[in-house]
Parts: structure tokens; sequence; C-alpha cells
């Protein structure tokens, strides 16, 4: 097999997940990312929490300006950045819910 | 306005309003005194209270309010008391500031988790309870292999016998180790001998 043919496949996945991010706010996900993070980095969770807002904000930025190449905003984009939203919004106002619910979950070493 | 604006709206206004009402003063349970802050009134409410139930064994407990492994060890020294209702003990379960995210005081829901009448609970802001203990660590050399961050200590039991008097520094305890949810068995033998 060539390296041409190798790296054929490798591309095109490469540049679906491209598309994907054009459309999908990467921010979205990057602040799910960083408040996952947080749970098990504890000296970093200050930070880390932060950066999960901020990443939010530019989710949020990109779904309302919109990119040339996504025209429709997709239903799916939406739904999950209200999702992380609320997600990141619960661990910063209700953060004794959310360890309480951790406890009864029994997700020890999270602390 | 749109419509997915206004819905956006009404659920962030749901989860601020909602935040209010969770994170205000959380009500000691039942048969409890209330959640006393150890910033207004000063250590020696504690220290008081300590030596004023000095025919009983009394612990104490340093809790984070948003950490789920404290919270987890509330819930099994609760599970303690429950199986040992004639123990004579009473619990001074001092919650701090110890996360990020530990913004408010104990709400209802982690003050529940202990709701045994021989609890009292209290907030202490300025650590003012873990550096009292951390002297008696010092002097006594008992180091519990856990439970330090940034110096103050958490998650943790102390356990004082029967007649042991809170003077000029905390007395020497008889038990001392964490975390909590670990440490809870341990302590079980000493309130099973406190009838």
């Amino acid at each position: 097999m060539r390296v041409s043919e190798r790296f054929a496949p490798v591309a095109a996945v490469m540049s679906a997940f491209g598309a994907l991010a054009c459309c999908l706010p990467f921010g979205i996900a990057g602040a799910m990312g960083a408040l996952g993070l947080s749970v098990f980095f504890e000296r970093m969770r200050p930070w880390l929490i932060g950066f999960a807002f901020v990443l939010l904000a530019v989710g949020v930025f990109q779904m309302v300006r919109r990119q040339k190449s996504c025209q429709k905003r997709s239903r799916f984009s939406i739904a999950l950045l209200v999702f992380c939203a609320a997600i990141v919004l619960s661990i910063l106002l209700f953060p004794q819910q959310v360890a309480s619910l951790m406890a009864d979950l029994d997700l020890r070493g999270a602390r | 306005m749109t419509r997915t604006q206004a819905v956006c709206l009404a659920a962030l206004a749901t989860l601020v309003l909602g935040g209010v009402y969770f994170t205000r003063t959380g009500h000691a349970p039942a048969g409890q005194p209330k959640l006393v802050e150890l910033k207004a009134s000063p250590l020696s409410t504690l220290q008081a209270g300590f030596n004023r139930e000095s025919g009983k064994l009394r612990v104490i407990l340093l809790l984070s309010p948003t950490c789920p492994t404290c919270l987890e060890g509330a819930s099994a020294v609760e599970d303690v008391l429950k199986r040992h209702p004639d123990s004579k003990i009473v619990v001074f379960a001092v919650w701090e500031p110890m996360l990020s995210t530990d913004w408010s005081k104990p709400g209802t829901g982690p003050l529940q988790r202990l709701s045994d009448s021989r609890v009292q609970q209290f907030w202490d802001a300025d650590h003012t309870v873990a550096a009292a203990l951390a002297v008696t660590e010092e002097a006594t050399q008992l180091h519990p292999s856990c439970c330090k961050r940034r110096g103050v200590l958490w998650d943790l039991i102390a356990a004082y016998p029967a007649g042991a008097m809170w003077s000029s520094t905390v007395p020497r305890p008889v038990f001392f180790d964490g975390t909590m949810v670990q440490s809870a068995a341990g302590l079980e033998g000493l309130v099973n001998n406190a009838k």
C-alpha cells in the first residue's frame, strides 16, 4: 500500500472532524472537557472551572455569530449548548448539590 | 426577542433563583442547635461546648461542604451514630471552606447528612478549629496519613475520651485519622464502648 493510500482514509476522517468542528462550537466541547478534568485535578480546579466558563462563552459567541460555512444552526448544537451550559452553571451555582449527588454515586477520589 | 432567547433567559433566571434558594444558610436537622458560625462567635463557643460535655466521648469532624468524599464520610459517621443510639457521645461537625467551590456556608443538604440529635454543627470560615487541632497534632506527634491541604487539616475524625478538657490547647485525642469515610469503622469501637 502506498503512503498516499494509507493517508487518504486518515485525511478523510480528519476532514470529517474538521467539518464537524466548523458547525459544532468547539468551545462547548472544550468547556465540558475542562469541567470534567476539574473533578480529578483538584489543584487546578479553580483554573479549569474558569476555563470552562470562558470556553462556554466562546461557544455561545460562535453559536450566535454563525459561521459562513454553517448557514443553519443545527438543533443538535443548540441542545448541546443548553445541556453544557446547564452543567457548568449547576456546578458554579449549586456545588453542594452536585457534590451530594457525586457522594451518593460513590465517586471516591473526586475531592 | 426570539422564542429561543426567551427560553434561554428563563432557564438562566431559574438557575440563578434556584442557586440563591439552595445556597442560603442551611437549616440544622430537628433536635440540633442552629448552625453556629465561628467567625461571628469566637472559638470559645466550641471550646465551652466541648468542656460542658466532658462526661461523654466527644468527636470533632472537619469537613468541606462540596467535597463528595467528606459528604460520604458524614453519612458514614451518621450510620455509626444510628447503630449506637444509647452511646454517650457528642459530635462537633465543623464545616470549613477547603475547595474553590466552597463559597458558601453548608446548606440544608450537607447539614442533613448528620441528622442525629447528638451532633452540633459549625461553620469555620477561618479554619480556627483546624489550626487548634494542628497544634495538638504537632505537640503529640499524631500525624494521620492523610487529611491536609495547603497545611489545613480536613476530612478528619478526632475523638476525645470522657474527662479530657480543652484548656489552652486541645487535649490529646484517642483517635485521630481520616479520611472520614475510611475511618468511620475505627470510630465505631469507641462509640460502642461509650455507653
